[in-house]
């Protein structure tokens, strides 16, 4: 025969008055069914004590650089943000953080990719891809030492487009592909990779450097360098 | 960074004590390790986010729900399902439970009870990780699942027995010879 599971459960979650508790406690002397349930409940419960483990060290660190570079104003505005650019973008951050956390650099991380691009390029590059609504921090402007080269790494959104311009006072490398304008003064190139475009202006060591990348035409590059003042 | 620092505090004061909490939830939601740092990561953000707006007075249960959420869309995305086969009939439920011996229980490893965790049938698994892993009342985990009280327990019963079940049968064909 079997009891009704209701008041088992009630007697498990503590939830009988004292006087119900004292019968359920001798209706468990004389019914075998419900006697072995609240064993085997006991041995459940003690089981999945063991798979009680904490959260790897770490992703405390993790949560809080996440936290601190995402703008809460970004999503209430931006349903629409489509996760999976704003989860990239939260991963390179990610990756950066994680990297450095462990006396890596920045260079390490985009060494080695797809392409011969120096580190500095293809950081900007991957950030740029990385979705249309930049973090408060790259707003602000980041500094980094990427490849043992101090630059600021700041998002501009110009003609509803996100722009990644990195700045520095030594000059920057350019992209394997790079093409120099030719009798420009300063030193002026352009290259492109998949859908953006690069463009940058090279001065002697102890003037400003920099360079762009934006998902717009080539041409508008340089005219957006002139807008934002960069050159 | 000051003024994000305004924000940012007393949220991440308030929530990051649920950190190991809400990392046991995913990694038994059946995520690799991998998987569920990014689902405690993007729970934080999500909850960042929503922060000023919740509507629970209970942030635990509150967190623990966008975290749920997470996993569900997860599971919903890669179109697998965890297998949910029922292991045994309640008739041998109701027989195994009686010959559990402590000893049985110590010779446990960790991974023979997440393996067994899996095999259960996703609510009694989803109560158990809330309220045994994670250390939720039943009435937390009650709003944090939308259902009612006495619906936890219940799965939280009947998922504790099954998996206490499947360990001792586990148990048994390894003394076989």
């Amino acid at each position: 025969m079997t009891c009704p599971e209701d008041r088992l459960v009630a007697f498990l979650a503590g939830d009988l008055s004292a006087g119900e508790e004292r019968d359920f406690d001798q209706h468990l002397l004389e019914c075998e069914s419900c006697w072995r349930a609240v064993q085997a409940d006991r041995v459940g419960r003690l089981a999945i004590e063991r798979l009680r483990e904490p959260a790897p060290a770490g992703l405390r660190d993790r949560i809080v650089l996440a936290v601190s570079i995402e703008n809460p104003r970004d999503r209430s505005h931006g349903p629409h943000r489509p996760p999976v650019r704003r989860r990239s973008r939260l991963l390179l951050a990610t990756a950066i953080f994680v990297a450095l956390a462990t006396g890596g650099t920045v260079a390490g991380l985009f060494a080695g990719g797809a392409t011969a691009d120096p580190p500095q390029v293809s950081a900007v590059v991957a950030m740029a891809r990385t979705g249309a609504h930049p973090s408060t921090a790259l707003l602000a402007g980041e500094t980094l030492v990427i490849n043992h080269q101090q630059m600021t790494v700041r998002a501009y959104m110009i003609h509803g487009k996100e722009a990644i311009v990195a700045s520095s006072m030594t000059p920057l490398p350019m992209p394997s592909t790079f093409h120099l304008l030719a009798g420009s003064s300063p030193h002026a190139w352009m290259a492109t990779d998949g859908n953006l475009a690069l463009y940058g202006v090279n001065r002697a060591a102890g003037r400003p450097s920099m360079f762009l990348a934006a998902a717009m035409p080539m041409a508008a590059l340089p005219q957006v360098a002139t807008e934002l003042h960069l050159i | 960074m000051s003024a994000l620092d305004e924000r940012a505090r007393p949220f991440l004061d308030e929530t990051l004590p649920l950190l190991d909490l809400l990392y046991r939830i995913a990694r038994n939601a059946g995520q690799d390790h991998h998987r569920a740092e990014d689902i405690v990561q993007e729970t934080y953000l999500r909850a960042y986010v929503a922060f000023d707006q919740r509507r629970s007075d209970n942030t635990r249960a509150w967190m623990v729900s966008i975290c749920l959420n997470l996993i569900r869309s997860e599971g919903r995305r890669r179109q697998r399902r965890i297998t949910e086969a029922p292991l045994f009939e309640s008739a041998e439920v109701e027989a195994l439970g009686a010959s559990v011996s402590e000893q049985a229980l110590a010779r446990l490893d960790q991974e023979a009870v997440a393996r067994a965790l899996t095999h259960l049938p996703r609510d009694q698994r989803t109560a158990i990780v809330l309220m045994d892993l994670a250390g939720l009342t039943a009435s937390e985990a009650a709003e944090a699942l939308g259902c009612p009280r006495n619906t936890v327990l219940s799965w939280v019963h009947r998922g504790r027995k099954r998996l206490a079940a499947h360990l001792v049968e586990q148990d048994f064909s390894r003394d076989v010879p």
